[in-house]
């Protein structure tokens, strides 16, 4: 028995069409009565052909309303409008509302109403329950033979020996010389294959090194001075480990891997593709990842959840609501509003879905398949539709703010008044007013236009403009019913993103090369005998996602598991073990530690899935912890460190190196911020120049709002994901592009300025600012050297000081420009406030030292150590 | 990328190496720079660090580079190119072709004459396009698949309108590297925010260093910092700052490079750390250099008139082509002009000869300018929007969206002027004859490059990817 909570946490389906799942099940042997076939034939087909198809069938030169009524299934799906006709009621059906033109804005056909007899003969259909044989009929043999791209799939007796589908068995424990090197069972796996190649492990990190290095890796922040100091001296033996377990514990934990996570979910808050259509309340699943995360909760769970998290059953309405955000994983996926064939439109988004869920959490590329046997690997084309079935009679609940005529929209979940829901992120009063000033103007315009067109008739230009102007309308007003006059967000903003059955439950047909107007035969919809499944998983109710889901955390599954740990293994060396991080099929690459992979594979599910006990596992091995210096022997015999002889230096995601910048400031603000600003945007993204403008105050940089087109140009600029890919393993470029953003960035100089300060502010030498600076960058002292050079900047720069030729500042009022550069900054700041108490305006400068100082703390920002853990 | 005969081919030797590729960028790049060189590295292997650096291609190209003028909106071919006397004669009747059987016909308002020793038919619309008459390759059989703008507009740019695939300019960059050391390699100067925005000229799962960047036109972003002046230091983010002076800036950056060189010295990863000091000296260069490609401050009378700077109407296309030209001089493999309003549902008699005004001289400005520095040769000029316009009329004077035939031209580069290829029927409808659609078109621009469409793959996710996806015949009748 499905949960009671369900229904109520459902926004009801716009218009009269809400249906129970299955209730619209199709029967394999449903044949028409030949009374029937004969009515339609005669009377209903020629209506249709002559009045409707020219905007309403397949090969139409332009669909309108998304909707076709050449087959059966374009009708029962239905246009933008949802379903054209409801079998058996006239009166609630769209198509027979539209032809008796009784709604003035909705007449069909457009030109000139049916006759009354015509108007009679469809409704009279529509009442004898609309039979229609124009079911999609399945191309023959001899046709699919001339569509089908010719090479063939691959046999699924090919896969019957891949590593990567053979079950997952616990390894024993490898024999190695040095047993005394080895701290726990990572290590023997890891020594065993150096001792095989006659390697020696790198030395230990030291403890700075490897306390930045555990902190960058577990909670994306750069230690404070103090904590190196602390970790330091503690000299007792456990000290490491209950760093591990603290670092593990702390909120910063969820922010850092829940972005890694948010990388595999293709996480954004915007469609992309052509009109890049807001999601104002996608930051829910963000938000969902980030505490599931911090919970540590189970691996397994957190997949349900995601998958089917409308379909689990639940104790209380708290868990109801959770698993409810968390199906916002398959809603937020790229999209193309714009699409006009509905059934395209569903199509896509399936397709999406499916290639989200096997890339991420399988590591295989079924997608391919869409069109073709997949070429590498046993996943054939009835094996895609299978699952293309699943998804095709789930429902995606995606919204579409506001987005009007021409755009794909569908419902939100609304979720209970219940304490722990946000609504959103305020709106700054000056974003609403300018929200509302447009909307009045729009409004206005929309009222000149309706009475030009009362002049001109709906075929005029006026009425063209109305539609258009309508269009604009519609989104400024969704914005502004978000929120209330003092820019606080409404109730109406208690909604998510997420997944529920579709009210029509069915079997996909196969589609040859994978086109809409070529179907072949009908695939019963279900989990694929993909990896090791010999047979299909069938459906027995609803949409099946609960039985893929199911099927993907079952502890026989060979791919879940090792998908998985694979990821936490890389995030923590910087390669995977299977380099191919979304791709365990044939032609992926093979595991550089099968033995490995299986014991963390088979550890995570021992311990209860559990993604903080399996990291746990893993830093507190030796291997994580040697240093990664390079030795001649160990750089000639692997270079690539694919055997892991020392730790691989890493660069810092774009999000921990903005992190660390704000640390270094002391401007982060650790708090969580509430919603997500992209809850303010009116219309399609695509307008938006930059992103830019949407950034609120210093918060960890996974809040950062992502919109497909325009993402934050910092994470654009060092290599974050790009939001329409799973992406397992981010790129790592060094290109000039990022040198000009950290030497010419107001943002970055903002920061440099605020560091400069604090550390000019501070009762010390210059000697313990260079120290100290160092620290909050670079987690270490400087050198020798390296004091030797700060010192030389220091008095080259003075130099050109001297000569006026440093830097320029904004002009000043004459008064303090008459001051002198070099008068003192407690002078300076008097004569200031003196000009300000009299209403001059005076722009923000610095005095020359302060110039210098956040030029040094700049080039600490700039430095490839301050983006590189060693 | 590597050679091979099957269309599927293989580049995992190179994806091994690519994580090494991208993180040493511009290592040893000063010393290949420029044409010439690239022709000395004797085989088609990694000869340095930067995945940007000229590669030979498949065979010996015509073009070596590209210079795509893109007409955002769909211009009607029926009223600039493609003549048709019959849809003039039965202007106002019924169509009779397929479902616009009650449409009413619209002949083209626009007088049509015969230009150059060709006799290339143009419109009173581009006089001065007209004038070049025997360089350009008329492409009268154009056709693509969804006539709504936002697919077909990326699927001119990237050959899918289905899925995120990387434009062509990224292709073209990623097939044969760039030559100028100080510059980007593929620009897109005001690329317009819709249609897909960044997904036209981004690289997509190719390695992000192909992908193009988006400069501004000038005058656009001016008003972000102000004080400044000047046009184009905003062109590209960050390129300059306000504060510190070029001393000064050196003096940090040399700070900067002495605590990388420190780093190396402690043990750090040569080759990334070398990468990363490499791009400051770049970054470095490029903050004067691009300025300086892009300086329109100090262009000639002469010129200023070849472009139509200093008319209104032509200031904005003109400068952009100029940008245009400056870029290709200086090195730059592929650069993207747009311009925009093209989409004409009504109201074309008027709204059509203001937006071929905007272009008309300033495109016939930069062949010319092309032509008189030697440099048309070997640019291949592309001129086309993302579908054409329907024979018959909507809402009085205007034309429906059309992606059964249009028009596109391509000039230099060798392909042969003078030549009008493929024909649609008499009213303008459908491409008949000498169809070229959109994969086609492609595989004829890598041609054109030196590129094989078949053989320049990549692969991802498991599979190889290719601009032309398993489509793309090349049109050899317009090689020259």
């Amino acid at each position: 028995m499905r949960c009671i909570w369900y229904l109520s946490l459902v926004v009801g389906v716009s218009g009269p069409i809400s249906l129970a799942p299955g209730q619209m099940q199709m029967g394999e042997d449903e044949r028409l009565s030949a009374q029937d076939e004969h009515f339609f034939e005669s009377r209903v087909r020629p209506l249709l052909i002559e009045h409707c198809y020219s905007c309403h069938a397949a090969d139409a030169e332009r669909i309108r309303g998304g909707l076709v009524l050449d087959s059966k299934e374009g009708w029962e799906v239905g246009g933008i409008s949802g379903p054209a006709v409801i079998p058996g009621d006239p009166d609630n059906s769209l198509l027979i509302q539209s032809i008796r033109w009784t709604d003035e804005d909705f007449q069909m056909p457009p030109r000139r109403k049916l006759s009354d007899g015509d108007i009679a003969t469809l409704e009279e259909w529509v009442r004898r329950g609309a039979p229609d044989p124009r079911v999609v009929k399945a191309l023959s043999v001899s046709d699919l033979e001339a569509h089908v791209i010719p090479g063939g799939g691959v046999p699924k007796e090919a896969g019957a020996d891949h590593w990567a589908f053979q079950t997952i068995a616990t390894p024993s424990h490898p024999d190695v010389k040095d047993e005394r090197w080895a701290m726990n069972e990572v290590d023997g796996f890891i020594l065993a294959t150096l001792e095989e190649n006659d390697l020696r492990p790198a030395q230990d990190a030291d403890k700075a090194t490897l306390i930045r290095r555990l902190s960058f890796d577990i909670r994306g922040i750069p230690p404070t001075p103090e904590e190196i100091e602390a970790f330091e001296e503690d000299r007792s033996e456990d000290a490491y480990a209950r760093l591990v377990d603290a670092f593990l514990a702390s909120p910063s934990f969820g922010e850092r891997w829940g972005r890694h996570w948010l990388d595999i979910a293709r996480y954004a808050e915007s469609s992309g593709k052509e009109n890049d259509v807001p999601y104002p309340f996608a930051w829910r699943y963000r938000d969902w990842v980030i505490e599931a995360l911090n919970e540590d909760k189970p691996y397994d769970d957190f997949i349900r959840a995601q998958i089917a998290g409308d379909l689990l059953k639940v104790r209380n309405v708290d868990e109801a609501t959770d698993h409810l955000v968390a199906t916002g994983y398959l809603a937020i996926g790229s999209k193309s509003h714009q699409e006009r064939n509905r059934r395209q439109f569903a199509l896509d988004v399936a397709d999406e879905q499916i290639d989200t869920i096997t890339q991420g959490l399988l590591g295989l590329t079924v997608s391919c398949a869409r069109c073709h046997d997949h070429k590498y690997d046993p996943i054939s084309q009835q094996d895609y539709y299978q699952l293309a079935g699943v998804f095709l009679s789930s429902e995606t609940l995606f919204g579409g703010n506001g987005q009007t005529n021409r755009t794909m929209s569908s419902d939100l979940y609304t979720l209970p008044n219940r304490e722990g829901i946000k609504l959103g992120l305020a709106m700054p009063q000056p974003i609403y007013d300018r929200i509302v000033e447009q909307t009045a103007r729009t409004e206005r315009e929309v009222e000149r236009l309706e009475a030009a067109v009362q002049e001109a008739g709906r075929r005029s230009d006026a009425a063209q403009m109305l539609r258009n102007t309508n269009n604009r309308l519609a989104p400024l007003k969704s914005a502004l019913a978000r929120y209330d006059s003092e820019g606080q967000p409404t109730e109406s903003m208690r909604v998510a993103m997420g997944m529920r059955d579709g009210a029509l439950i069915r079997d996909a047909n196969l589609l040859v090369r994978g086109e809409l107007d070529k179907p072949g035969e009908v695939v019963p919809r279900g989990v694929p005998p993909i990896a090791d499944l010999e047979e299909s998983i069938l459906v027995k109710k609803g949409s099946g996602r609960l039985d893929f889901a199911e099927w993907i955390v079952s502890e026989s599954n060979p791919l879940t598991a090792r998908v998985m740990a694979n990821r936490i293994w890389l995030h923590l060396f910087g390669r995977g073990i299977v380099e191919s991080t979304e791709n365990f099929g044939l032609e992926g690459k093979v595991p550089s530690h099968p033995e490995l992979l299986d014991y963390l594979a088979s550890k995570f599910m021992e311990d209860d899935w559990s993604v903080k006990s399996l990291i746990r596992e893993i830093v507190t091995s030796r291997a994580y912890q040697m240093s990664s210096r390079g030795n001649s022997r160990g750089l000639n015999i692997d270079p690539e460190n694919t055997m892991y002889w020392r730790m691989s230096p890493r660069r810092l995601e774009a999000e921990a190196i903005r992190d660390a910048i704000l640390v270094a400031a002391g401007a982060l603000d650790t708090t969580p911020p509430v919603g997500s600003p992209i809850s303010w945007a009116t219309g399609r993204l695509v307008n938006v120049g930059s992103a830019e403008e949407f950034i609120p105050d210093n918060h960890r940089s996974v809040y950062m709002p992502i919109v497909r087109g325009s993402v934050p140009l910092f994470l654009d600029t060092f290599d974050v994901a790009d939001p329409s890919f799973v992406t397992g393993d981010r790129e790592e470029t060094s290109v000039p592009s990022q040198a000009l953003f950290l030497l010419n960035d107001d943002w970055v100089m903002k920061q440099a300025d605020s560091m400069a300060k604090e550390l000019l502010a501070l009762r010390m030498s210059d000697d313990e600012r260079v120290e100290l600076a160092f620290k909050r960058t670079l987690g270490r002292k400087p050198s020798a050297a390296e004091r030797g050079a700060i010192r030389m900047f220091f008095q080259d720069f003075g130099k050109l000081d001297d000569r006026n030729n440093a830097y320029q500042q904004p002009d000043l009022p004459r008064q303090l420009a008459a001051a002198g550069r070099n008068n003192s900054a407690e002078r300076r700041a008097m004569i200031r406030r003196r000009l300000e108490a009299r209403g001059i305006e005076v722009p923000e400068t610095l005095t020359p030292r302060e110039v210098a100082w956040s030029s040094f703390c700049q080039s600490l920002f700039a430095c490839a150590d301050f983006r590189y853990v060693q | 990328m590597t050679m091979c005969n099957d269309g599927f081919c293989d580049n995992r030797a190179l994806a091994l190496s690519r994580r090494e590729m991208l993180k040493g960028v511009s290592c040893g790049f000063g010393m290949l720079a420029f044409a010439g060189i690239a022709q000395a590295m004797a085989a088609r292997v990694r000869t340095d660090d930067n995945p940007l650096s000229p590669k030979q291609p498949h065979f010996t190209p015509t073009a070596k580079r590209v210079i795509f003028l893109c007409m955002a909106g769909g211009p009607s071919h029926l009223d600039m190119f493609d003549y048709k006397p019959k849809l003039v004669a039965d202007d106002g009747k019924n169509s009779t072709i397929g479902r616009r059987r009650n449409a009413k016909l619209m002949g083209s308002p626009f007088s049509f004459d015969r230009h150059g020793e060709s006799g290339m038919w143009f419109s009173e619309l581009v006089p001065n396009i007209a004038t070049h008459a025997d360089r350009i390759c008329m492409l009268n059989g154009m056709h693509t698949d969804i006539p709504a703008h936002a697919q077909a507009f990326v699927q001119m740019h990237t050959g899918s309108f289905q899925f995120v695939r990387p434009s062509m300019g990224a292709w073209s960059l990623y097939g044969l590297g760039t030559e100028n050391e100080n510059l980007p390699g593929f620009v897109t100067i005001s690329p317009p925010g819709g249609n897909g925005g960044a997904q036209n000229y981004g690289s997509a799962f190719l390695p992000a260093v192909n992908q193009g960047t988006r400069i501004a036109s000038p005058g656009r972003r001016q008003a972000q910092r102000g004080g400044r002046g000047g046009q184009t230091e905003e062109a590209i983010p960050n390129i300059q700052q306000d504060r510190l002076t070029r001393a000064a800036q050196r003096e940090q950056i040399d700070l900067v490079q002495k605590l990388n060189q420190n780093s190396i010295r402690r043990g750090g990863d040569r080759d990334e750390i070398e990468g990363i000091i490499q791009s400051y000296e770049l970054a470095f260069r490029m903050q004067d250099t691009l300025p300086e490609v892009l300086d329109v401050r100090s262009i000639d009378g002469r010129t200023r008139e070849l472009y139509g700077l200093d008319n209104e109407a032509t200031s904005r296309f003109g400068h952009q082509c100029l940008m245009a030209r400056q870029l290709a001089e200086s090195g730059v493999r592929f650069i993207e002009v747009g311009a925009g309003g093209w989409d004409h549902h009504r109201n074309l008699r008027e709204s059509m000869v203001n937006s071929s005004t905007a272009i008309d001289k300033p495109i016939a400005g930069l062949l010319t300018d092309l032509a008189e520095r030697g440099m048309l040769d070997d640019t291949l000029v592309l001129y086309g929007g993302e579908f054409g316009r329907t024979p018959d009329a909507q809402n009085g004077d205007g034309r429906d969206h059309n992606a059964k035939g249009f028009t596109m031209w391509m000039a230099g580069g060798g392909v042969k002027g003078g030549l009008t290829y493929g024909a649609t029927d008499d009213y303008g409808g459908e491409a008949v004859d000498g169809r070229i659609h959109i994969h086609d078109w492609h595989a004829t621009i890598l041609h054109l490059l030196g590129l094989n469409h078949e053989q320049l793959t990549y692969n991802h996710a498991g599979r190889d990817f290719r601009l032309t996806d398993v489509h793309g015949i090349v049109a050899k009748d317009i090689l020259a």
